[in-house]
């Protein structure tokens, strides 16, 4: 590896964007990316370094959704902290936060290689690189990415309809 | 050409098709109201797709822990420690161990948690507080151990600051977070059981010092107890000398009572006190000497089993009871073969004559000479008491 330095300048941001929107902790989010950059390290040569370096943390992120213990801990974690935040009474913190929460949700909705392909592509990666991070054929990157901008915005409207709904008849 | 998908129409949105492609595509959408609207809600969905994702940075942090730093040490870890401690103590009452130098690990930290508690326990109010002590509790056997080998070290301040230096002892130990798990923890454990343990309610003030003082473990907190404020005294001086261990009666000769004293581990020396008695009454005074000594509130297996040898013997009696009437002998001292010495006097108490023998000089031997004559004294001194 010869610039691991430079890699971690140019990718990082993206990595952790990309790795939090995937996982929903910014957290756990770094600390892959940070694994990830070690990995890079012990790399001799890298083809096409973002593509390799978001592959790697996808791997990542694959490997230790496996280790059950883990998700087990993050979810009584995630409640724990739901608790939390439930003591925010601020407006516009609530309506980001159920924003926050119906993203999250029709996010996790799409299918896990839709869900790749589109997070990679926010964080710039063209579609030979997402083929490559996702050991996709380039010609199906295409559909593999608008179907999963229709689905997540498909869903997401679904979820905004109804909360309306819910509001609505809370109301009358 | 025929209406592009709608994947090729994101590709092309994306900058994704060959110039070629991209040529031809934009060529039909241009005439084409069908794919016009399908690539403006292509856009539609690229736009608000981004917006959507947007929403998710602003992830919480610390849902999952990060590898754990340095932490606390669980207070059930100190309980463990404790109970360890507490068998080990134990253990340790059993065979005894008053080395003046091997000691080296237990002696060093303790020593040095001594000398941090230096300042606090100068206060004189120290040892007023220390005696309003909490209830005894089971681990009150680890209290002299930690005494013991802190008060080697610096003995007059652990004999002054009694438990209030333990205790402070206790805070400065467990607030330097222990990583370095090993001996300093230890220590920290030592004076987590010796801070907490102590004093019978009914100590006062002068004898919670005694028992603070460096003492001879058991024997010395009954003296304690007693609360004579001439065992104040007799503490303090203890308290300038490491203590011996009596780990038990040497052989028993006809006439001669031998003790056997450790001085250090392995380091041993045997007191033979000339007794021209009875035989009846050599052994039952030996019985409740040993008792005495060790502090023992039974009668032992093994007086029990000297006194079936002997004649019925109901009431023992304290090897300073009767003084015979044996010519006075001055301290003597006699050079034996392979190093091993003998040191010869005349105890005051009951006018017996005592040998001394080890591989030690005369200056050493002189020394633990002094050392059991404080020892037999404070128990005499508790015997009496005990009697009345």
């Amino acid at each position: 590896m010869t610039d691991v330095e430079r890699l971690f300048r140019t990718y990082n941001a993206a990595l952790v964007r990309y790795l939090t929107r995937r996982l929903g902790d910014r957290d756990w989010a770094e600390e892959v990316a940070q694994e990830t950059f070690v990995r890079a390290l012990r790399q001799t040569s890298i083809q096409n370094e973002r593509a390799w370096l978001f592959a790697v943390a996808t791997n990542l992120v694959r490997d230790e959704a496996r280790k059950d213990s883990r998700r087990r801990k993050h979810l009584a974690l995630l409640a724990e902290q739901e608790r939390d935040t439930m003591v925010e009474p601020e407006e516009t913190t609530l309506e980001r936060a159920q924003e926050a929460a119906m993203a999250r949700k029709a996010v996790d909705a799409l299918a896990e290689r839709d869900r790749l392909a589109l997070l990679m592509r926010e964080e710039g990666l063209d579609y030979n690189e997402i083929a490559e991070a996702l050991e996709l054929s380039p010609g199906s990157v295409g559909t593999t990415l608008s179907r999963a901008r229709r689905r997540l915005v498909e869903s997401y409207e679904a979820l905004q309809k109804s909360r309306e709904e819910r509001e609505k008849h809370a109301a009358s | 050409m025929q209406h592009p998908d709608e994947g090729t129409i994101h590709s092309w949105l994306d900058g994704a098709l060959s110039p070629d492609e991209a040529a031809q595509v934009e060529a039909h959408v241009k005439d084409c109201a069908q794919c016009q609207a399908a690539v403006a809600e292509a856009r539609g969905f690229i736009a608000a797709s981004s917006r959507i994702l947007t929403a998710l940075d602003n992830a919480p942090r610390g849902v999952i822990p990060a590898a754990k730093p340095v932490k606390r040490i669980d207070p059930m870890m100190w309980r463990i420690a404790a109970t360890v401690l507490v068998v080990a103590a134990g253990t340790l009452l059993v065979v005894r161990n008053n080395g003046t130098d091997e000691r080296s690990t237990v002696k060093a930290t303790a020593g040095d948690s001594a000398s941090q508690v230096q300042t606090t326990a100068e206060k004189p109010e120290a040892v007023g507080n220390a005696a309003t002590a909490t209830a005894p509790t089971a681990t009150i056997q680890a209290a002299p151990i930690q005494q013991n080998s802190a008060a080697m070290r610096q003995p007059p301040v652990l004999a002054r600051g009694g438990q209030k230096a333990q205790r402070d002892n206790v805070a400065a130990s467990q607030d330097s977070r222990t990583d370095q798990a090993t001996s300093k923890s230890k220590a920290a454990a030592f004076g987590a059981i010796a801070g907490r343990a102590p004093a019978p309610s009914n100590m006062n003030a002068a004898g919670q010092v005694a028992a603070a003082a460096p003492a001879v473990a058991p024997a010395r907190r009954l003296e304690a107890r007693v609360g004579a404020s001439d065992l104040n005294a007799m503490a303090d001086a203890a308290g300038e000398e490491p203590k011996l261990r009596e780990i038990g009666p040497g052989r028993r000769a006809l006439g001669e009572k031998r003790t056997l004293y450790e001085v250090a581990p392995g380091d041993t020396v045997v007191l033979a006190e000339q007794v021209s008695m009875q035989l009846q009454s050599v052994v039952v005074s030996g019985a409740g000497a040993t008792r005495a000594m060790s502090g023992a509130p039974a009668p032992t297996e093994q007086s029990r089993a000297t006194a079936k040898t002997a004649a019925p013997a109901e009431t023992p009696r304290p090897a300073a009871a009767p003084p015979p009437a044996v010519a006075p002998v001055m301290p003597s001292f006699i050079e034996g073969a392979d190093g091993v010495n003998t040191l010869t006097w005349k105890d005051s108490a009951s006018g017996n004559v005592v040998k001394l023998t080890g591989h030690h000089t005369r200056a050493e031997l002189e020394a633990i000479r002094r050392r059991i004559d404080q020892m037999r004294a404070a128990a005499a001194v508790r015997d009496s008491v005990k009697k009345d």
